[in-house]
């Protein structure tokens, strides 16, 4: 719809400031590109702005090829198994350990698919007895056939694989590596957008990788290349793997660097260090319960003289720099 | 069990048509992403019929999502960057000419359409992260948690590119326009 009122030079100059840093709610490109396309004559300035508009506007427009409709609408998609009933099971009833939401099966057919999808830190009971905690922003989906229980993750979850006889294996699949377990605790991380999928192993031991698999023991961690395609283990076992479900960060003589990248993964945080020197220069010893970010922050402009400042999802983090 | 008294209906399979229905409405958002990507037509179209085979094998979790179109377009993406890693770069080809347009009279002036095919010249010069961005938010009009869905970056991050592509077309289309209008090579 368009706008009729017409905005005065110097508002529309502020818009489209605040366009151009990326600032702009969806609302606000639509009032600009109603402002701009109302203009017979934009002024110079705004002629590249109005080119944008212009050529967004043509693109929304656009219809697929029309021998791609055909190719879609004739695909053949196998029915779903029809027993597949999915549940939502509203957060306040079911949560014990967490906020967010589960969808659960409610059949007892031979293949039981469950998916849950947590916004905030949850656990549950896979319909084999395994116990799952997920971290926010993850999606898990469970199956079952012959021998085998497959799960799908995207984000992170720590789990306690319980015995099955009737399906020994364990297999968890993400879009780069599979991991094959049997009986074991271990937390896997794998977030899009991070370069490497990680597994950290508390019991048992773990098949891990792609076409390469490594066998990976209990008090180790490894690492999935995503570019690679390669693992690499690691013998020293981060404390703080599991912080995100224990609520607890553990730092014993742990470089600036590190000590930063914990607190990132911890709060979801870009924690920025302006002094970049001093990352592996200077090590901490804390522990952190239910974590706090401003606390653990300010701790560190005491420790090392710096100051720190956040904007929306990054801090800035300054201290003294490294003695040469 | 997880399932207590109080429990209501989330989603239950669907039916294939039904679930064409759904998906067959983001089909041009879907090709759009692939062609940006792919820069070919023919690849474009496999593309997303992989996708939405794909997404027919996860449609509870795709139903599950927040925004379905916006897990749609990050399978569509995630399958593209696989084939683009498996292949070396296409020669580019304008392959804005000859899509189809629904209402053809919308831009009928010839300087019009040249604007539309100079920023798609200039847009096709972005590197693929800020293309993404800048074509998500512009012509898909997603949120930007929706973006974070399709692309994993975080929302200061999809601020940061967003502003360095609009300000890098910006600034390419007034280099152009100092020196006089120019039509786009389709060799570019």
């Amino acid at each position: 719809m368009k706008n009729s009122i017409k905005m005065d030079q110097q508002d529309l100059t502020q818009l489209t400031n605040k366009y151009y840093a990326g600032e702009t709610s969806l609302q606000e490109e639509q009032l600009l590109s109603d402002q701009l396309s109302s203009t017979e004559t934009a002024a110079p300035s705004d002629e590249a702005t109005q080119a944008l508009f212009l050529y967004a506007q043509h693109r929304k427009t656009e219809l697929p090829p029309a021998s791609l409709t055909q190719k879609l609408e004739a695909l053949h998609l196998a029915p779903p198994n029809p027993y597949r009933i999915f549940l939502r099971i509203a957060a306040a009833l079911v949560i014990t350990t967490g906020i967010g939401w589960l969808i659960f099966d409610k059949t007892t057919t031979q293949e039981r698919v469950s998916v849950i999808s947590a916004k905030e830190i949850t656990s549950a009971t896979l319909p084999d007895g395994t116990r799952v905690w997920l971290n926010t922003a993850s999606v898990l989906e469970y199956t079952e056939d012959d021998a085998t229980r497959h799960v799908l993750l995207t984000g992170e979850a720590y789990f306690e694989v319980a015995r099955s006889s009737a399906h020994p294996s364990f297999v968890i699949d993400t879009d780069s590596a599979s991991t094959t377990v049997t009986g074991t605790a271990f937390n896997l991380r794998n977030y899009t957008g991070e370069h490497q999928i990680e597994l950290t192993v508390f019991e048992g031991s773990v098949r891990f990788g792609t076409k390469k698999d490594v066998d990976v023991a209990a008090g180790k961690q490894a690492a999935f290349n995503r570019e690679t395609h390669t693992v690499i283990v690691n013998d020293a076992l981060n404390p703080n793997a599991t912080a995100w479900k224990n609520h607890k960060l553990i730092f014993a003589n742990t470089s600036l660097s590190d000590f930063l990248r914990d607190l990132e993964r911890y709060f979801h945080k870009h924690l920025q260090l302006q002094t970049p020197s001093s990352g592996a220069y200077h090590h901490i010893t804390c522990e952190f319960t239910r974590p706090d970010l401003e606390e653990a922050l300010s701790l560190i402009d005491n420790l090392l003289d710096g100051h720190h400042r956040c904007i929306q999802d990054t801090c800035y983090i300054t201290v003294k720099p490294a003695i040469p | 069990m997880l399932c207590l008294p109080g429990s209501v209906v989330y989603t239950c399979s669907m039916h294939p048509e039904e679930f064409k229905h759904k998906a067959l409405a983001w089909q041009a958002s879907l090709y759009r992403m692939a062609l940006s990507l792919l820069r070919n037509r023919q690849e474009a179209e496999d593309a997303v019929q992989e996708t939405f085979l794909k997404l027919w094998k996860h449609h509870t979790r795709l139903m599950a999502a927040d925004s379905p179109k916006a897990f749609a377009l990050r399978t569509v993406r995630n399958l593209c960057l696989d084939r683009l890693k498996s292949r070396t770069r296409q020669p580019y080809t304008n392959e804005l000419e000859g899509i189809s347009v629904a209402d053809p009279t919308a831009h009928r002036h010839a300087e019009a359409q040249d604007t539309i095919r100079n920023i798609h010249a200039l847009i096709d010069r972005l590197p693929e992260q800020q293309r993404t961005v800048f074509q998500l938010r512009a012509i898909e009009d997603l949120s930007t948690e929706e973006i974070e869905d399709v692309t994993g970056f975080t929302a200061e991050y999809i601020r940061v590119i967003l502003s360095r592509a609009r300000k890098a077309l910006r600034e390419m289309y007034e280099k152009q326009h100092q020196n006089g209008p120019t039509r786009p090579n389709p060799a570019d």
